[in-house]
């Protein structure tokens, strides 16, 4: 953090401080001169890393009140821009200070607080020497602002009060409503007579009391005005005896170095009045508001501008590490885990090998063992003889003398090669399309194409040879798992196709053939 | 405030040391990202493998079942003669001495080249390999009987693994084979036989 150096400006001149770790220490006086001038540019430019923070305590302040249209954003910008400029020939160090808002027939209102330094001139020099130095200004603020605020770090936060102080440049009185400055003045002083002093604080809050009743800013019916007053430690009992409270004001005499010790302020330099503890307020806790323009704090934005970019960058890589310190813990967390696998698997390795050696010997590797003997199991299950199914036709023809066997054509296996395997094939199966799924249409079957003739009186007796085959294909699917998928009848009784015979004529040598396929699938 | 080129300018080493800065908290976040993934695929590999351990230590009972069950089998096919090179000497042979001992008709046989086994549901068994030779047989018979026992008894004795895979039995008409002698064949058949073995099987 850069020093904060603090610049006490009055119209003889300006006192230079030193704030650290709340303890102002004076680095220079330099009066109202171009030598003097001189000097502090030397000053400034001696401190180029400092932040500067004035602090002008001069006679010559405006405040004035006024209510404007409420508006907001960039108009707000311009409407209050035309009205300093309007009230101020020099509103370089103008202030708008907003009070609220309030409605006023029925239209809303922003009650604004103008607040100026009127003689800028005395500023200029010092400015100057602040801006040629590209020193980085926070602001120039006015005692008056100082004072609500510390008002505030007092725990005065509502109501209205006076608080009147004594510093090198005079005697200061600022009246603060609600939080918020209203009207501030600083009177020349005898510094010699400290009775004097005290006596002149009464005076004057009551002569400003009166002043404000007759400008309208502290309301007639308004109850007793409170007066803060800024004792110095030495003279308090002067101040007690001197400021006494009446109808119109209530005293609340407040020892200076007691206020300074709750506010945090250490030390001070010797001789050092009431504006010792301003500065420390306003290094401690230096307001929002200030009065100088945006060219004046340019290098003080650039230094802001720099500590962001460099404080979120920094941020932004903290998190980004943080985040990977604990991807990193996560990393060492799984690879202990890793090891526990490693080692547990390594143990139970080892306990496998131990009780594989209790293994029968394998003429082979155990896996080709394994592998060799699936598949054999699978060439048994696949491997069938056609001699059951010829015992089930033979033992369907012996009760059927008339019926003679020309050609039996078997045939095993899940392709179809012949026409009798192709029916076969893609013969229905028995069970639900559910239970077999593909595996059972891939299974081999046993396809029989059985070709013969039959021994008949009459070959045209359609009925009669139409029911020997009939008894054959029955007493064929008697036998477990076999379906009759075809039978071929030596004439098509389909009504869709022709049909001729002979009735009554003489008896012909023809002998009527007939062919039946069977499908035996593997297993039934 | 208006910033002016010459703000841009002081900005500059403080912009680049915050882009810097930023580079740098994306590498540590990608590297430990990378680092992050990798412990984990390694975490779930080692899990796997140890799960996979265990499980092949609770499952050892059940392995040398399986084991002792896989070596009755593995003794048949020795048995049979599946294991080894195939002999088709040997088979000749094995066929002549059935025709002469059941006393049949004539035979033709006709051995196909020997392919790699493709039957369904068949897995890689590594180094030993399942391998097939077709026999077509062409033979006359007196009777279907004789065609069963024949197929009995080269499944007995051939070794390989005889699997049937067609057969047609056909009616001779009569006077169509020389009656020269009393006894005359009345069937003719044709069958399709793999004859199958295992070769490549290297001792343990």
């Amino acid at each position: 953090m850069p020093h904060k150096r603090l610049c006490y400006l009055t119209s003889q001149g300006v006192t230079a401080y030193l704030w650290e770790k709340s303890e102002l220490k004076k680095e220079g006086v330099f009066e109202m001169s171009e030598a003097g001038v001189a000097e502090f540019s030397r000053y400034v430019a001696g401190a180029p890393e400092s932040l500067f923070y004035v602090l002008a305590d001069v006679v010559e302040e405006d405040f004035f009140q006024e209510n404007i249209p409420y508006v907001r954003g960039a108009d707000r910008r311009a409407l209050l821009a035309r009205k300093l400029t309007q009230r101020y020939r020099d509103a370089s160090l103008a202030l708008p200070l907003s009070l609220g808002s309030e409605t006023h027939a029925g239209r809303r209102e922003e009650r604004v607080l103008y607040m100026s330094f009127t003689n800028t001139r005395q500023f200029q020099p010092w400015l100057e020497a602040l801006r040629s130095n590209r020193a980085r200004v926070a602001g120039v603020f006015s005692v008056a602002l100082i004072a609500a605020q510390m008002g505030k770090r007092l725990g005065f936060r509502g109501g209205r009060y006076l608080m009147v102080s004594l510093q090198q440049a005079g005697l200061r009185q600022t009246y603060i409503e609600n939080g918020r400055i209203r009207f501030s003045r600083l009177g020349r002083m005898d510094f010699s007579d400290p009775r004097a002093i005290a006596q002149d604080y009464a005076a004057e809050s009551l002569r400003i009391q009166q002043y404000l009743l007759n400008s309208r800013i502290l309301p007639r019916e308004a109850p007793a005005l409170d007066v803060l007053v800024l004792a110095p430690h030495a003279h308090k009992a002067l101040y007690d005896a001197a400021c006494i409270s009446s109808a119109r004001l209530q005293f609340h005499i407040h020892d200076l170095d007691k206020v300074s010790s709750s506010l945090g302020f250490r030390s001070a330099p010797d001789g050092t009045l009431a504006e010792g503890l301003f500065l420390h307020v306003l290094a401690a806790y230096p307001p929002s508001e200030q009065h100088a323009d945006s060219a004046l704090r340019r290098f003080y934005h650039l230094w802001r501008a720099r500590v962001a970019l460099l404080s979120t960058g920094a941020a932004a890589f903290g998190l980004c590490l943080l985040l990977s310190v604990v991807r990193l813990l996560d990393i060492h967390q799984l690879n202990e885990q890793t090891r526990n696998n490693r080692t547990q698997e390594v143990r139970a390795t080892e306990e496998y090998a131990r009780l594989q050696t209790r293994f029968p010997k394998t003429p082979v590797s155990s896996e080709t063992l394994r592998a060799v003997v699936k598949n054999y199991r699978a060439l048994l299950r696949q491997s069938v003889s056609p001699g059951r199914m010829f015992v089930e036709i033979s033992e369907a023809v012996t009760a059927l003398p008339q019926i003679e066997i020309d050609r039996i054509n078997w045939e095993f296996g899940s392709g179809a090669k012949t026409a009798a395997g192709r029916e076969g094939s893609s013969a229905p199966s028995a069970q639900p399309a559910s239970q077999t799924g593909v595996a059972a249409t891939e299974s081999p079957v046993q396809t029989v194409e059985i070709s013969g003739k039959l021994v008949v009186q009459q070959a045209s007796d359609f009925r009669a040879v139409t029911a020997l085959v009939n008894q054959f294909t029955d007493a064929l699917r008697k036998q477990p798992g076999t379906e009759v998928t075809r039978t071929q009848l030596p004439f098509d009784i389909n009504a869709e196709k022709s049909l001729s015979g002979d009735i009554g004529a003489a008896r012909r040598e023809e002998v009527p053939q007939f062919s039946v396929v069977l499908v035996k699938r593997l297993g039934t | 405030m208006n910033v002016t080129r010459d703000d841009l300018k002081r900005l500059r080493m403080p912009l680049a040391s915050a882009i810097a800065l930023l580079a740098l908290g994306a590498a540590c976040l990608i590297t430990s990202s990378h680092y992050l993934d990798a412990a984990r695929a390694a975490q779930d590999a080692t899990r796997l493998s140890r799960v996979a351990a265990q499980e092949r230590v609770s499952r050892v009972s059940e392995e040398e079942r399986g084991i002792r069950e896989d070596l009755v089998y593995y003794e048949q096919m020795r048995q049979h003669g599946i294991i080894g090179e195939q002999s088709r000497l040997d088979w000749i042979e094995t066929i002549a001495k059935i025709k002469n001992e059941r006393k049949l008709f004539e035979i033709r046989y006709n051995f196909e080249a020997q392919k790699p086994l493709d039957y369904p549901g068949f897995a890689a068994t590594g180094p030993a390999e399942f391998v097939v030779s077709r026999l077509r047989l062409n033979m006359l018979l007196l009777h279907e009987g004789d065609l069963l026992n024949f197929l009995a008894d080269l499944q007995a004795n051939i070794k390989a693994h005889v699997s049937v895979r067609s057969c047609t039995v056909a009616r001779i008409a009569p006077g169509a084979t020389p009656s020269s002698t009393a006894l005359q064949p009345r069937l003719r058949t044709e069958c399709q036989v793999d004859l199958i073995s295992i070769k490549g099987v290297k001792p343990a």
